[in-house]
């Protein structure tokens, strides 16, 4: 979705390659979905807040109406075996595609004793299993990260 | 029982960092823990959310808002879990200018954090399956098509998909 949003951007003159990368890198550094924070950042930048406004209600739309409509045909579908069988298929490919996420994740950025810290102690959390211990990993992560540690 | 599940979407939302596959571990842990979705009805709704155009997270959040409330629930739910994408947005405009980050530092510490949020979604999606063999073969598949032949995934989805057909509905 990001590589088109990028080609949009140039084509219809809202931002050239640099300014689109750092509305890019501001976008990967908060929660929530990237491709929905970047159009809020392409949108602030060519029209102000009623831009960002508008450009993510946009870019919600088209996929909430889709779901809608999947959603209510799927319902009464569900119990058909035929149907359950492609969706456990799909499920099956998605574990594929998620693990080369991880794969290319792991590959390309440059591990730090930092970021071993943060990848163990999240390892850590993953066996303990305990939600409520996230924020306190965070928590660590904002010391660290002010403290300085490289 | 609609505030419980605005509620849960919206505290997902403030931990969502690095995007679609990184929550959806978190997201299956409540869905299942809070017993909102069994583990089918939640592999079902992966499913669509993949399937169809627009983030994965941000399709959950509609799908699972819609199975259980119809049109008011996919609206309520979506918006509660972008409310916090929106917040964050909106300081970040506020104070644009007044501090300043660093930038690289910042995400490259999160591109870590990342990581790990992506190893729980594996290992979420994995764990209730594993003794499912056709589960792994096809999944192994994937990867194998995806990393080493370049396959489009929204393809190999499809392909999968009639594979699961064959496989589960007619041995």
């Amino acid at each position: 979705m990001i590589p088109v949003m990028q080609w949009e951007a140039k084509k219809m003159g809202w931002s050239n390659e640099d300014e689109f990368y750092e509305d890019l890198s501001i976008a990967q550094t908060i929660p929530g979905p990237i491709a929905f924070n970047t159009a809020i950042m392409v949108g602030k930048r060519v029209a102000g807040i009623p831009g960002a406004l508008l450009a993510g209600i946009a870019v919600v739309l088209p996929p909430f109406f889709a779901i809608v409509a999947v959603a209510s045909v799927i319902k009464p579908l569900s119990n058909n075996i035929y149907v359950r069988g492609f969706l456990k298929g799909c499920y099956a490919a998605v574990i594929g595609l998620v693990f080369n996420v991880f794969y290319g994740l792991i590959k390309k950025q440059k591990w730090t004793i930092f970021k071993v810290v943060i990848v163990a102690a999240g390892v850590i959390l993953l066996i303990l299993n305990n939600d409520l211990l996230i924020p306190v990993f965070a928590g660590v992560l904002f010391f660290l990260y002010f403290k300085g540690v490289e | 029982m609609i505030l419980k599940l605005i509620l849960t979407f919206l505290k997902i939302g403030f931990f969502a960092f690095g995007g679609g596959w990184a929550v959806v571990g978190i997201l299956k842990y409540e869905m299942i823990e809070k017993g909102i979705l069994s583990a089918e009805e939640f592999s079902q709704a992966i499913s669509i959310a993949q399937m169809t155009p627009g983030p994965v997270a941000i399709n959950l959040a509609t799908y699972t808002g819609y199975r259980y409330y119809g049109f008011t629930g996919a609206l309520l739910n979506t918006i509660a879990f972008l409310l916090a994408p929106i917040v964050i947005i909106a300081v970040i405009f506020y104070l644009s200018g007044r501090i300043k980050i660093n930038k690289n530092k910042w995400s490259s510490s999160l591109m870590g954090v990342t990581t790990v949020m992506v190893l729980v979604t594996v290992y979420s999606l994995i764990s209730p399956n594993i003794k499912d063999l056709w589960t792994l073969l096809i999944a192994s598949f994937t990867f194998f098509c995806i990393n080493k032949l370049k396959i489009h995934p929204l393809i190999l989805i499809f392909a999968c998909g009639l594979i699961g057909s064959f496989v589960y509905g007619v041995l």
